[in-house]
């Protein structure tokens, strides 16, 4: 067991690694970071003291042991186009996206998850149907669409519900809340169902598939066999044996808000991190780009490994095994 | 009639109670597609965030709702001698943090702006030096006459020495020192009528008012203002007539139309000051971005001919800017001083006589040219770049739009990058309203020196209107003065050193419970606001 | 040989039991229908669009804003020239649409195609080969499987766009795209394969292959792959919808392709800027095309894996 979470987390050290070289080879060659640090009448001279003084004439190894040392600290240099330390930036935005994220996957879940259950005890009926295909529209019409259509639908025409920001936040010192204003509640309505819907319609197909794959096994059809009660069948037994695999995969899957969080931020005008990146990919914000580069890979390197981790103190069996990991 | 007496004071105190707590209510939230660069008031000679800043610092002159120059720290100045400016300081000014506003916060400023990471050197670089006289008096010198000193230093805002030198800010902010200095980047302490209570780049800036303002006189009874950059047009738009917002601007020109028939809000709109034109590298020996190698088209005055008939300027009003425009053979406005009607022809529209024309120049089948242009800088900026390169593709040129947004465009095209560009949009209101600030930027020659031509990106450079920009700099008569302006204007256009476009509209949108002073050079000036 | 028994193996397959169950349904019928015309227009594009939407001296600004033929916006008449009216360059929308979808289905299909290629060859790598290499393909796929495709695109195409220079952008931006979906995507196809392999390696026929002394190569790929292919279909098709949401996303987002050379999304975005005047038709047919490519494809590659799948049917 020891030695395996060793070369988990050793393997998972080497993937940020990796990730961090990626992100410091943006640094080495996108353009001059000079150019987009001064102004117009800097002189040779001042450009190549700043050089000097920014290491970047230092040996590519220096700068790249440099660029891991202060990138553990969180320490990603200065914005080029907002002239302010990454890392500040990066704790600005933070509350807004992880608020979104967070109700988004309440939502998800809280719907999702009985939805699924009904289509799979009900495998043929109307409702089910209709979910299964509601599923596939929702499925099929990309995250964007379903936000032009959310505006143009509830802010535009109905005008009941904002459209873009945050409203009135609630700045609390460590973190800006817009869920104790009825301004913030509101303008998270629509991102929120918006970033929901696709988790949703995939959590209630992984629940659906789940649970017929259990409702097919030996053990219920023996419960069956005994005469119990339908409801005590499905939710007795089924759904209890469902909920286990399929908690671990939504806490997987949950990553994914974070990454469309990034379109529906786009689309709403949601200031969170999301946007943030996209805007520092229009304008070469190499810094910005470099640090959500790595903080995204750490947050998902780590879900892996904490997921790997949970699933080897459950099924020892798979410690031995390379990766045969559900999925 | 104590009990009367008591009563009526109570009333008193209770209407007093009431306009208090209704003042306290008047909170304007406004948008506007980016944000400002930073606070820092010498960071960047941009109009959006210097009109931004404009709310917070004040300069020694000030431009009043109809850009007319008004005194602003200074009560009055004089020349007592052709380089000799005396200002007599205003009393009893109070910067944000309480400090007094004296002389040497001027001489302090003044310097700033020549430091390092200024963009407002040009500005600054017009005075050789400043002695004070007493605290409340100053004696400018000027580098040689600058009759137009006065009315350019409305731009150069004046910062308290004492905050700046504690806070580490004592040159102007730029990225090389934001870990120490940057204090001046996202912190502010001015003169104005109000100050920075908030500050998210990109996010959100409250605006609050500071009671103890010099002039007790402005218009405006609002107490907050809420700025928050909403990049996407349409959002913008929704935004304003759902009421979540007040006041956003551009309005992009074809929602005119829908705000017209909204009840609530109205589309402000004018001519603005800015004159849109493409530019052309005129220096090169070879284009940088072009099939012809070995020589450069556009040293061809034939080949610049061609463009400038090429391009079918009522076109691009009527469904780009939707009728908004004013297209222009002139390189300033008409509010500009020094702009003269009779000469402002645009080039007539001839796409035959351009293929001639091309054809005589040596290229019948055209050439390839990439032109650089902002995606968010100027009212539908990339869409009049790709009716262009449409309108050049009828005549053979191969226009190639390259758009990016405007931090990148102007990275690119600047000084700073050695003017990487061969064909160019770009678009100049005048910061002092007068045609010497064009003459001297745009249309003469390149000087690394004197600073003129910094932004003749294509160094346009005719000996002649080089003469005429000096003598226009320090005329005194008015007619003599505009005879030279005539001229330098007709050789422009002779030899076609620019393609003007057009003087875009301003767009704002406001809701009908404020009313806003329009300023056409798109400056948001926060004291014409007043609350209905 | 084993090469006709695959060969019978497969027109088996695809002449009885799925054949059959295809024919049965209705869903299955029109989704394929509908993939099949899309993908037909889209890619006869040139011969019937009316309108060459690249070419910068066939679009006259003149036309700009038309509303759909049938409609009247703002004073103007629709155009019989256009269909569907035109954006605020004079583009006929329609023409625009067949190019976009164009643009749109090659990068899905291209990055489809790269994503099963590295995909199979990686997962017949992994599990014939097994052991270190074996261990250390599949742990690189459970990282990446970790990270959601659409992020993974988005990190690569801003990387990319980061490392090009600006003035390329555009001209490689469908190769941009292409990279990033299909090395977002490969994932899914080198486990399924890997899976497969594991279980026919021990069958008798790999076996003979090993003692007459073939060489691995040969009996991985000209033996097993074949036998392994079926499942690939579809992840391949659910994966084409994907990717082709992807690539909209990303051009939606303002990184993908740019406004002269459009995909779908590129156009829902120019549209965009426009629902709020009332030109809705510049956002509206193009988000139509997109959704019905889309679900159609989709509904046809449930189907397909329902009809796959004996246990569910």
């Amino acid at each position: 067991m020891f030695s395996f979470l060793v070369k988990r987390v050793m393997q998972s050290l080497i993937v940020l690694l990796a990730v961090a070289l990626i992100a410091f080879s943006l640094f080495s060659f996108v353009g001059d970071p000079i150019n987009n640090m001064v102004g117009q009448d800097t002189t040779l001279e001042e450009r190549e003291a700043l050089r000097e003084r920014l290491g970047l004439n230092d040996p590519f190894h220096i700068q790249f042991y440099n660029f891991i040392k202060n990138a553990a600290v969180g320490d990603f240099g200065i914005s080029y186009r907002h002239k302010v330390p990454v890392k500040d930036l990066i704790i600005e935005r933070a509350p807004a996206t992880i608020e979104l994220s967070f109700i988004s996957a309440l939502l998800s879940i809280f719907i999702g998850i009985p939805m699924g259950v009904y289509t799979a005890i009900q495998r043929k009926g109307f409702i089910s149907r209709s979910f299964m295909t509601i599923s596939l529209v929702g499925i099929s019409l990309p995250t964007f669409l379903i936000g032009i259509l959310f505006i143009f639908l509830f802010g535009v025409i109905l005008r009941w519900l904002p459209t873009f920001g945050r409203g009135e936040v609630v700045d609390l010192g460590f973190w800006t809340t817009g869920l104790l204003t009825w301004s913030g509640i509101k303008s998270l309505i629509l991102p929120s169902i918006t970033l929901a819907l696709f988790q949703m319609t995939l959590i209630m197909r992984l629940v659906r598939t789940e649970m017929l794959e259990v409702l097919m096994t030996d053990y219920i059809k023996f419960a069956r066999a005994r005469g119990l009660k339908e409801n005590a069948v499905n939710f007795g037994h089924a759904l209890k044996n469902t909920l286990i695999p399929v908690i671990t995969i939504i806490g997987l899957q949950l990553g994914l808000v974070i990454a469309f969080a990034i379109i529906t931020e786009t689309v709403f005008q949601w200031p969170g991190m999301g946007m943030l990146f996209i805007q520092a990919i229009e304008e070469v914000d190499v810094p910005v780009m470099a640090a959500y580069l790595m903080m995204i890979s750490v947050i998902f390197v780590g879900i892996n490994l904490l997921v790997d981790i949970l699933y080897a103190y459950v099924d020892p069996r798979l410690t031995v095994d390379g990766g045969a990991k559900h999925g | 009639m104590s009990i009367m007496k008591k009563m009526l004071t109570g009333a008193a105190i209770a209407g007093l109670l009431l306009t208090t707590s209704i003042a306290s209510a008047n909170t304007l939230k406004f948008a506007f597609q980016g944000d400002a660069q930073s606070l820092d008031p010498h960071g960047l000679n941009e109009t959006f965030t210097l009109g931004f800043l404009s709310n917070v610092y004040e300069g020694l002159t000030m431009l009043d709702k109809d850009i007319q120059l008004i005194p602003g720290l200074a009560t009055s100045w004089e020349n007592t001698s052709p380089t000799t400016i005396v200002f007599k300081l205003r009393q009893g000014v109070k910067f944000h943090n309480g400090n007094s506003f004296n002389a040497d916060d001027v001489i302090f400023s003044w310097k700033r702006s020549l430091s390092e990471g200024s963009d407002q050197k040009v500005r600054g670089s017009m005075v050789k030096d400043i002695k004070k006289i007493d605290d409340h008096t100053v004696e400018v010198h000027t580098n040689g006459p600058q009759p137009l000193m006065a009315s350019e230093w409305a731009w150069i805002y004046i910062m308290d020495k004492e905050w700046s030198e504690e806070n580490g800010a004592a040159n102007a902010a730029n990225v090389k020192d934001a870990n120490a200095n940057g204090y001046s980047l996202n912190h502010a302490n001015g003169t104005g009528p109000f100050s920075i209570a908030t500050r998210q780049p990109d996010v959100k800036t409250v605006f609050k008012r500071y009671e103890g303002h010099w002039n007790k006189d402005i218009k405006t009874n609002i107490t907050d203002v809420i700025f928050t950059p909403v990049k996407q047009a349409a959002t913008r738009t929704a935004a304003l007539i759902s009421g979540e917002l007040d006041m956003v601007y551009p309005i992009p020109v074809q929602d005119w139309k829908r705000l017209d028939s909204e009840d609530g809000v109205t589309a402000l709109r004018g001519p603005e000051a800015r004159t849109i034109f493409l530019g052309m590298d005129q220096f090169r020996d070879e284009l940088l971005y072009s099939d012809v190698k070995g020589k450069n088209p556009f040293k061809d005055v034939k080949v610049r001919k061609a463009m400038a008939h090429a391009i079918n300027l009522e076109l691009i009003k009527k469904k780009v800017m939707r009728g908004a425009a004013t297209p222009t053979g002139l390189m300033i406005a008409p509010q500009v001083n020094g702009f003269n009607a009779d000469a402002n022809t645009p080039y007539k529209y001839d796409p035959a006589l351009s293929k001639k024309l091309l054809a005589e120049a040596g290229y019948p089948e055209g050439f390839e040219v990439t032109i650089d242009c902002p995606n968010n800088r100027y009212v539908n900026d990339e869409k009049i770049c790709q009716a262009v390169a449409s309108m050049m593709a009828k005549v053979g040129v191969k226009m190639k739009v390259l758009a990016q947004p405007k931090s990148k465009y102007f990275g690119k095209v600047l000084a700073q990058n050695n003017y990487d560009t061969s064909m160019y949009l770009l678009g100049w209101t005048p910061g002092s309203m007068d045609v010497h600030n064009v003459l001297a930027g745009l249309l003469s020659c390149q000087n690394k020196e004197t600073k003129a031509g910094l932004f003749n990106l294509g160094n346009y450079c005719n000996a002649r209107v080089d003469e005429l920009q000096k003598l226009v700099g320090v005329e005194t008569d008015a007619a003599k003065r505009q005879a030279y302006v005539n001229e330098a204007m007709k050789i422009v256009q002779d030899e076609v050193g620019y393609l003007p476009l057009h003087q875009q509209p301003l767009s704002w949108g406001v809701s009908d419970k404020f009313s806003i002073n329009q300023r056409a050079d798109n400056a948001f000036d926060f004291r014409y606001v007043v609350k209905n | 040989m084993a090469k006709p028994n695959n060969n019978s193996k497969l027109t088996l397959f695809f002449k009885g039991d799925l054949w059959y169950s295809f024919s049965k349904s209705p869903t299955a019928i029109i989704s394929f229908s509908l993939t099949v015309i899309c993908l037909f227009a889209a890619f006869s594009a040139q011969l019937i669009a009316p309108f060459d939407i690249f070419d910068l001296a066939a679009i006259d600004l003149m036309d700009a804003d038309l509303p759909p033929m049938w409609s009247t916006f703002d004073g103007y008449d629709g155009d019989p020239r256009f269909i569907f009216g035109t954006d605020d360059q004079g583009r006929d929308i329609w023409s625009g649409i067949l190019y976009g979808a164009q643009i749109s289905i090659f990068v899905g299909f291209t990055s489809v195609i790269i994503s099963a290629i590295i995909g199979i060859a990686l997962g017949l790598l992994a599990g014939y080969s097994g052991g270190r290499i074996d261990s250390f393909i599949m742990r690189v796929a459970d990282i990446q499987l970790s990270f959601p495709a659409i992020l993974i695109a988005l990190l690569i195409d801003g990387v990319m766009r980061g490392l090009l220079p600006r003035e390329l952008h555009d001209e490689l931006a469908i190769y941009v795209l292409i990279f990033a979906i299909s090395i977002s995507g490969w994932v899914q196809y080198a486990r399924t394969i890997r899976g497969s392999v594991m279980v026919e390696k021990n069958k008798e026929y790999v076996q003979a292959g090993q003692v007459i002394g073939l060489p691995k190569h040969t009996i991985a790929i000209k033996h097993i792959l074949p036998n392994v292919l079926s499942p690939i279909f579809v992840i391949g098709t659910i994966h084409l919808a994907s990717a082709i949401i992807t690539e909209a996303t990303l051009s939606f987002l303002g990184v993908g392709m740019s406004p002269t050379t459009p995909s779908l999304g590129t156009l829902i975005r120019i549209g965009n800027e426009y629902l709020l005047s009332g030109e809705w038709w510049i956002t509206l047919f193009p988000g139509l095309a997109l959704v019905i490519l889309v679900l159609s494809v989709n509904i046809f590659g449930d189907w397909l894996r329902d009809a796959l799948n004996p246990k569910l049917r």
